[in-house]
């Protein structure tokens, strides 16, 4: 791929793609991961697109799916035990955060990205379920529970 | 409204210049597609077996066998599947088997290369199903995945679930490789540089490396890589960093070799952990390629004590003194077979097991014990905190009585679930499973501790105090 076609992908899609690695991972450092390995996915398949919609869809499926590996690599299913073990981490360097994106991210991590597709990308119900690869019903499922969850976290009954 | 705040919010979340600029970057610098000079194994060309009615498991007495042995007594309640299964470049994945209830279970698959040699004993997959035992006759792969509550499988309201798998990577384990203990003396100071921009860790990240070569050996058991070097950097970490053979340079994946972190730790809180010499605070480590992954280097960060300095996070380290003498070893996976993307998602009806659920409402512990419901397989108390404490019941060992006087002990649960219910009433889910099947209606009454509840049909009676606890099966670890 040459490096115009390349900068000019990351400007159309780049932040999309890191916002939801961000809002799925809750880190920085692990979004950059994720989003480093979706573009270069995108640059190893090679796959025929539609429309730059198509492309975007394409695009935070596979961040979806690489996000969702992140956290289950080997590293870190063999690294769980010593780090459950610790009693003291050494503290994140990003402080933490108040407001609609803390509590998003204080959610279990199967509901950020429907969240985050739904109220930041502002896709339908049916058009994530497509792009995730799940029922729809499952959507539907997934953001009554997560609005429920986030209400009692922001304390403000018709909030969401 | 939450959906303005929540954009505003996330709008502040940015790549930066640079970053962009380095992604670009790395795409206009990565081949259009991958080709690896695995040289390994040569490719083995099979026909697919199109008109194949039995399975390969069915036709592999030893994976057939070593099924067995792992339902063990759970034989008869487990879930035969047929028919759910998915190929991608040429490997089949099929779900045979799920033992499943409310809180968790396993879902058994079978996995089979058919036109090549990909896989092996030890391969890996990009979810949480993990081999069991390969059959290398009929290339065919025993795998499991065990699940907890919601984790680690999809489950859906309709009782449908869905294991989905994006990579399969045939490779092994190794361990005890000895790294030489001359090198772990405190003088061992080596030339450090900074690994590229692309191999940052985040913000606080000096990307400090060594510089390769600087302490070239062989690794006993290792024929994939040898030393590159090995030595201390000028903040008293200790960096192992492997110079990978020609070709394979791909085959080592991201944090998959470290010197034997459980060794390490055990060593050094054996050594210092709560000595009052020093407290180990976190273990934790990074690595970095270089070259294309030509070097691998992992930098070892125990860290002793955390601060505040110039208004930063600022770390100390384990001295390097402390290293000397210890019986330090790399463990790690290493693919030895091409890594194969695709898609294998596999959605089947998943049976659960009948359950019995009682009704306690009784405090114990700090906390209200609301149900407790009873499978063949396992027994789960749902519990709420009261006055505010959090916290699970898991540690705690369970007991089940039965109408034949006997009983069986569990020593250990684990929390499946835990969150907070409407009215913020926050509740924990923690199971204990059992080595054996039980007949939940013969159970009489349960002791969590020395917290003993009579159970009545559906109800609990009130609960008492045991004098001694029950003892634990001999087998318990």
């Amino acid at each position: 791929m040459d490096s115009a076609e390349a900068a000019r992908l990351v400007e159309l899609h780049g932040q999309a793609v890191y916002r939801l690695a961000y809002a799925r991972t809750g880190s920085r450092e692990d979004a950059e991961d994720v989003a480093q390995e979706t573009f270069l996915r995108l640059v190893r398949a090679a796959p025929e697109f539609r429309d730059e919609d198509h492309r975007r869809a394409w695009l935070l499926r596979v961040a979806a799916n690489c996000a969702a590996d992140l956290t289950r690599s080997l590293w870190r299913r063999r690294r769980r035990p010593l780090e459950e073990a610790e009693a003291l981490g050494a503290p994140s360097p990003e402080p933490p955060e108040e407001g609609a994106l803390a509590a998003v991210l204080a959610l279990p991590e199967r509901y950020r990205t429907v969240v985050h597709l739904y109220y930041f990308e502002e896709y339908s119900a049916a058009e994530i379920a497509r792009l995730l690869g799940m029922r729809e019903g499952t959507v539907h499922t997934r953001l009554s529970r997560a609005r429920a969850m986030l209400r009692e976290i922001l304390e403000e009954g018709d909030y969401v | 409204m939450f959906r303005e705040t929540y954009r505003k919010e996330m709008e502040q979340v940015l790549l930066n210049e640079r970053q962009k600029e380095r992604l670009a970057g790395l795409m206009a610098a990565a081949p259009a597609r991958r080709t690896r000079h695995v040289g390994r194994t040569a490719l083995i060309a099979a026909a697919v077996c199109a008109l194949c009615i039995v399975t390969a498991l069915a036709a592999s007495p030893t994976l057939r066998d070593i099924l067995g042995q792992s339902l063990g007594s759970f034989g008869p309640y487990s879930q035969e599947v047929e028919g759910v299964s998915a190929t991608d470049q040429g490997i089949r994945v099929s779900v045979v088997r799920a033992l499943a209830d409310q809180s968790g279970g396993t879902v058994y698959l079978e996995v089979q290369d058919l036109t090549g040699d990909r896989l092996t004993e030890d391969t890996q997959f990009s979810s949480w199903v993990r081999p069991m035992a390969y059959d290398p006759e009929s290339r065919t792969l025993l795998a499991r995945l065990d699940f907890y509550g919601t984790d680690f499988l999809d489950r859906e309201e309709d009782g449908m679930a869905e294991v989905s798998i994006g990579e399969i990577w045939g490779g092994e384990f190794f361990e005890g490789i000895p790294l030489p203990a001359d090198l772990l003396e405190a003088d061992n100071m080596l030339a450090t540089m900074a690994a590229p921009e692309d191999q940052s860790h985040g913000t606080n990240d000096g990307r400090i490396v060594l510089v390769p070569e600087q302490t070239p050996r062989a690794l006993e058991g290792a024929p994939w890589f040898t030393l590159s070097s090995m030595g201390f950097d000028g903040q008293d970490r200790l960096h192992v960093q492997l110079k990978m053979q020609e070709g394979w340079e791909d085959q080592l994946p991201d944090h998959c070799f470290y010197a034997d972190l459980a060794v390490l730790h055990q060593c050094l809180e054996d050594a210092y952990g709560g000595s009052g010499r020093y407290d180990l605070v976190s273990l934790q480590g990074r690595d970095y390629r270089l070259e294309n992954g030509r070097y691998l280097d992992f930098c070892l960060m125990p860290c002793v004590d955390v601060r505040m300095e110039d208004g930063k996070i600022a770390y100390d380290y384990l001295p390097r003194e402390a290293y000397r003498g210890l019986p330090l070893t790399l463990q790690g996976w290493i693919g030895t077979r091409e890594r194969v993307e695709g898609d294998w998602t596999l959605r089947f009806p998943l049976e659960i097991l009948p359950e019995r659920t009682v009704t306690v409402n009784q405090p114990v512990n700090t906390k209200l014990a609301e149900t407790f419901t009873l499978t063949a397989r396992s027994a789960s108390l749902r519990s709420a905190p009261q006055n505010g404490r959090q916290g699970s019941l898991q540690l705690l060992p369970l007991t089940v009585y039965l109408e034949d006087g006997t009983r069986v002990t569990v020593p250990r649960g684990r929390c499946v679930d835990a969150g907070w219910e409407s009215g913020g009433t926050g509740f924990n889910t923690d199971t204990w499973t059992f080595p054996d099947p039980i007949d939940p209606a013969q159970v009489t009454a349960f002791s969590l501790g020395y917290w003993y509840v009579p159970l009545d049909g559906d109800t609990a009676r009130p609960a008492g105090w045991l004098a001694e606890l029950p003892e634990p099966p001999e087998d318990a670890p």
